[in-house]
């Protein structure tokens, strides 16, 4: 078995002739063309050959399909959108309508270029592979240019402004927040699902089409600027997912990588930018319910251990009303005290269960009190976490 | 330690409560026939200033316009991932600009017929509460 590489196009490495050495007079080619036009529709051609001319005959027909127009205008138009995306030129960028209009929507100041927000569309999955010199008979081996623009770094430090910004503000916020919570809150923030909400919320799209289809419906390369860059376009969309699955990564996450190297650029104009940023879109822009976090497994008894640390007095539940004790929806109120103050309360179908409320009530005003914005009121210290 | 956080609750977005507001029309595209008698007014519109004026004044739409057979259509596209379209066919310049501003002025959510008594939706908690038979007696006289 032989494979000749006939052009050197990587993703159009279809043209293969298989030439069995055993027998020469009766030739068997398989011509693979997974396309000549339509890149998707894969056919295989299967031809019988019985002498040498028709090898010839293929060879020739090969030799005009590489020469062909489309095919050199196909290459040229590859070629342009390959050095579209290492360069990013300004000019080009400006002329991308979802581009210009995405900026405009988002506010971003002026010096935050188009070509940067670009940038920050682009993830390095993205990368699609050059074009090898004609000499190179390796089949398979395509090299990627290490010189596209693309969002990987500016992710990483996004990431970090961001869990500081977050942290920053939730314990400002609720400075008695016991870890898990603290954690489980950071994630209802920031993790990957609600930053890709957010960019979809936007109006940013995905590249869904392949370079091909592109090509044949003439589309202008600056379209492709203003979309989520994130596989390798050569592909069926599908392959190209499945591809980039495989590495774990996803849609989701690249949608995530977009806000973060948002954050990032802006940064580096000014980072009281980043920061109202971060509050517009993510912090103060959405809305958490911290109570809802909270899970407690023995409220009466953790709280029991809080007062002695705290040394208040031991709390203790009275019942305040009763409804239908004796009925099939009986409703108890039960509240907690620590000698003469109230400290929470609760209702419930049981006793049990309304002194469980009550508790857990009075340990969520502990853990969720928030400080006032008074200056002259002394800083939270959190004395940590209570041991049971 | 017994306290536990409970994982998969995520916040929830409410734009324009901070000054980051996203406006919901991302896209208009503008579909017109270059022969059809329908779109006579939709071509008096396109030939004119109105389109280069709207595109200055909202920015942030990006505007499209589309050359097919058929009757002339406007379709507002929206964050919301919904679009809007709407026949203009016979209609003059003046009333396609009606139709433009009510595609620029829409959320994209689907019409709904709100009830009488449905009128406010928040995310927040009632500021007085809800009352209760057993604290009923506890508010504090004037």
């Amino acid at each position: 078995m032989r494979l000749v590489r006939i052009f050197p196009l990587p993703h159009l490495q279809l043209l293969r002739i298989t030439i069995p050495r055993s027998n020469v007079n009766s030739y068997k080619k398989l011509l693979l063309i997974q396309n000549k036009i339509s890149h998707y529709s894969t056919e295989t051609i299967d031809t019988n050959f019985t002498n040498s001319k028709d090898i010839d005959s293929i060879n020739s027909s090969v030799k005009e399909f590489s020469k062909s127009s489309q095919l050199l205008e196909y290459k040229n138009y590859y070629q342009n959108l390959q050095q579209t995306l290492r360069d990013m030129p300004e000019d080009v960028c400006n002329q991308s309508s979802a581009l210009v209009t995405l900026h405009s929507r988002l506010n971003l100041p002026k010096e935050f270029s188009t070509s940067l927000l670009s940038r920050c569309l682009t993830c390095r999955s993205s990368n699609i592979p050059s074009i090898l010199p004609s000499t190179d008979t390796k089949l398979n081996e395509t090299y990627y240019s290490k010189q596209q623009r693309d969002n990987y770094g500016l992710n990483i430090f996004g990431k970090n402004l961001l869990t500081f910004e977050t942290v920053k503000y939730l314990l400002q916020k609720y400075p008695r927040l016991p870890t898990p919570v603290l954690n489980v809150a950071i994630n209802a923030y920031i993790s990957d699902e609600v930053l890709a909400s957010i960019v979809k919320s936007w109006g940013v799209e995905t590249e869904n089409l392949s370079i091909m289809e592109r090509f044949l419906r003439n589309e202008p390369v600056n379209v492709t600027l203003g979309k989520l860059r994130y596989f390798n376009n050569l592909k069926k969309v599908s392959d190209g997912i499945e591809s980039i699955s495989k590495l774990n990564f996803s849609e989701t996450a690249a949608y995530a990588l977009v806000i973060r190297s948002i954050i990032a650029t802006l940064w580096t104009f000014d980072p009281k930018l980043s920061t109202k940023f971060i509050n517009g879109h993510i912090l103060h822009g959405r809305k958490l319910d911290i109570t809802r976090l909270f899970e407690f497994e023995q409220p009466t008894r953790e709280l029991a251990r809080l007062c002695e640390r705290e040394k208040l007095e031991r709390p203790v539940s009275r019942l305040l009303a009763e409804s239908g004790r004796l009925s099939r929806s009986p409703v108890f109120i039960v509240g907690v005290f620590s000698g003469e103050e109230k400290i929470g309360e609760g209702f419930g179908a049981s006793l049990k269960e309304a002194k469980a409320k009550a508790a857990s009530d009075a340990l969520m005003k502990w853990y969720c009190y928030q400080p006032t914005n008074d200056p002259s009121q002394s800083v939270v210290i959190d004395p940590g976490t209570i041991i049971v | 330690m017994v306290v536990k956080g409970i994982t998969g609750r995520y916040s929830i977005a409410r734009n324009g409560v901070t000054d980051s507001f996203i406006f919901p029309c991302k896209k208009i595209s503008i579909q017109y026939c270059n022969w059809g008698g329908s779109s006579q007014g939709i071509r008096n519109f396109l030939v004119s200033e109105r389109l280069n004026d709207l595109a200055k004044r909202y920015k942030h739409i990006e505007f499209e316009i589309v050359k097919k057979s058929g009757h002339p259509v406007i379709t507002g596209w929206y964050t919301n991932g919904r679009n809007k379209p709407i026949c203009v066919r016979n209609l003059e310049p003046n009333e396609i600009d009606k139709k433009l501003k009510l595609l620029i002025d829409s959320s994209g959510d689907i019409l709904r017929r709100w009830t009488k008594n449905d009128n406010i939706r928040s995310l927040n908690k009632s500021v007085r509460g809800i009352w209760s038979p057993f604290h009923a007696h506890d508010t504090p006289k004037v």
